[in-house]
């Protein structure tokens, strides 16, 4: 076990292994997805309260579920990186953090074009997604840091290093915004919460969520192979590979 | 001891001769509080109800602004390098920096407060309380600021960027730092928010310094 | 058909939404797979560079 993990953390033996796994996770990703849009916006019935418009849920949740995986999962790696110094955890970092900007953002707006037609404004002051905004500034950190050192290496560390303090702070945020959050807000927040959901809206959002967790590992995966490519551009390995 | 003693002076006189450099970052705080009051409207119950909110926010813009000056010049006369190889352990270096750098900027914001608060029609008995607030929470801002500032220390330009990485982290502190004052101001008790401003400044002190120490030896590595 | 299109008068909502979940999945898919190539090829350049 440690000897296949130590082997997979060199980038010559994970560029392969990357692009098989890409593949692996993309066609049930893909699957899933197509399967779960179906039962998103088809099978699932229309909330009694919310009509229609709570089916912006098998969307907005994944993207929120995805965007605090995704920083969880950029911890894990900052610690490999930072006691080991592998590559791959060092590349995987800056790559994750595209993506799970992309995934708050999308949070964001999802959010807010639920909020809409159900709270009757784009944007309220509530707990969740004030802390997904400073989640997103969290993330847009960690990607103009890595910008602004041009040593890879040093910015890889940087990065490592910052995205784990980040990880510290990140459940700090939430608690804190969430204190906040119960002194000043109304109680309209509550309306909507339903105590369970019907087995036909929960299997599409599940599905929608593993759907799109497997698809983040895939295109992060390209991304970390195209960065390994240009990391180890000098070495001997990416030339002969390149080569033939 | 002897040594971490003489490293207590040595910063005391580093930041004793660069005081016009320093004291910057309260005139910044001033500033920003004025702009509040001219931007807005002057009338007491407004600038009252939303003066903990100035305050807090000025004062963490200050610090950002301070912590340019925490290594910019120590980077160019080789000082990480020889703190590096003293006898002291780095994040305590960097502990006794930080509190040195928060005496010279964070605690002349924290005595400003009071002058501006009153201006800014900030009843009497809650200033003392969000002065306390201050005196606890702006060298959390100092000591996580170090992180922040080891990261970017390396670059020309590292301060705006610096800003970036840190107010989101500041958030926390901000909430609860500005939530005494609005506790005080509506007669709440505002225990609950101190304490856990108090546990913030400990949890800083015990581990923001290694962070520091980790993030000035990225920085020092490759420039 | 027209009913489903409509999303019970959340249309203004509802398609946004899915747009720009969908947008963001392909486009970074798309731009992750255009990276790699382009990599690819300015490493083939410096290698050219490089022999010649």
């Amino acid at each position: 076990m440690w000897l296949w993990f130590h082997r997979l953390g060199s980038p010559p033996s994970f560029y392969p292994f990357a692009g098989r796994l890409a593949v692996i996770l993309a066609v049930p990703g893909v699957l899933l997805l197509l399967h779960g849009l179906y039962g998103a916006l088809l099978s699932a019935p229309a909330d009694y309260q919310q009509g229609e418009g709570y089916r912006i849920i098998f969307v907005h949740v994944p993207a929120a579920w995805l965007s605090l995986f995704v920083y969880s999962g950029m911890a894990v790696a900052a610690v490999i990186a930072l006691i080991w110094r592998m590559k791959v955890a060092e590349v995987f970092i800056v790559d994750a953090a595209w993506l799970g900007a992309g995934f708050t953002a999308v949070a964001l707006a999802t959010g807010m074009l639920w909020g809409k037609p159900m709270w009757g404004t784009y944007w309220v002051w509530d707990a969740r997604l004030t802390s997904e905004l400073i989640l997103l500034f969290l993330y847009l950190g960690v990607l103009a840091l890595d910008q602004a050192l041009h040593d890879e290496r040093q910015a890889a560390r940087a990065c490592s290093l910052l995205a784990l303090v980040g990880a510290i702070n990140v459940p700090i945020v939430h608690y804190s915004v969430e204190w906040w959050n119960t002194l000043h807000q109304g109680p309209t927040v509550s309306k909507f919460d339903s105590p369970s959901m019907d087995s036909r809206m929960l299997w599409p959002l599940l599905e929608m969520a593993l759907a799109t967790s497997l698809l983040f590992g895939t295109i992060v995966l390209v991304r970390m192979r195209a960065s390994l490519l240009w990391r180890e551009r000098h070495s001997r390995w990416v030339r002969e590979m390149l080569r033939n | 001891m002897r040594a971490l003693m003489a490293h207590v002076q040595r910063e005391w006189q580093r930041y004793w001769g660069r005081r016009g450099d320093v004291i910057q970052a309260p005139l910044i705080f001033c500033l920003v509080c004025i702009l509040f009051p001219l931007g807005g409207v002057p009338s007491p119950d407004h600038l009252a109800r939303y003066a903990p909110a100035v305050i807090w926010a000025a004062s963490l813009i200050a610090c950002v602004f301070g912590l340019e000056t925490l290594y910019r010049q120590e980077l160019s006369e080789g000082w990480v390098d020889a703190m590096l190889l003293a006898p002291l352990p780095l994040p305590l270096v960097l502990l006794v920096k930080s509190l040195m750098h928060w005496l010279f900027t964070g605690l002349p914001v924290a005595l400003l407060a009071w002058p501006l608060g009153k201006a800014l029609y900030f009843p009497d008995a809650a200033l003392q309380l969000l002065i306390l607030s201050l005196l606890l929470g702006t060298p959390v801002l100092v000591l996580l600021g170090g992180i922040g500032a080891g990261l970017t220390a390396g670059m020309g330009r590292g301060g705006l960027l610096m800003s970036l990485l840190l107010i989101p982290m500041y958030v926390p502190v901000l909430i609860f730092g500005a939530g005494v004052g609005v506790a005080a101001h509506d007669g709440l008790p505002a225990t609950a928010q101190l304490y856990l401003l108090a546990c913030m400044l400990l949890a800083a002190i015990v581990l923001a310094p290694w962070a520091s120490a980790a993030a000035l030896k990225i920085s020092a590595e490759s420039s | 058909m027209q009913e489903f299109i409509e999303m019970g008068g959340y249309a203004r909502y509802v398609w946004p939404s899915y747009g720009l979940f969908l947008l963001m999945l392909l486009g970074s898919w798309g731009t992750a797979i255009h990276r790699g190539r382009q990599i690819r090829r300015r490493i083939a350049q410096l290698d050219n560079a490089n022999n010649s």
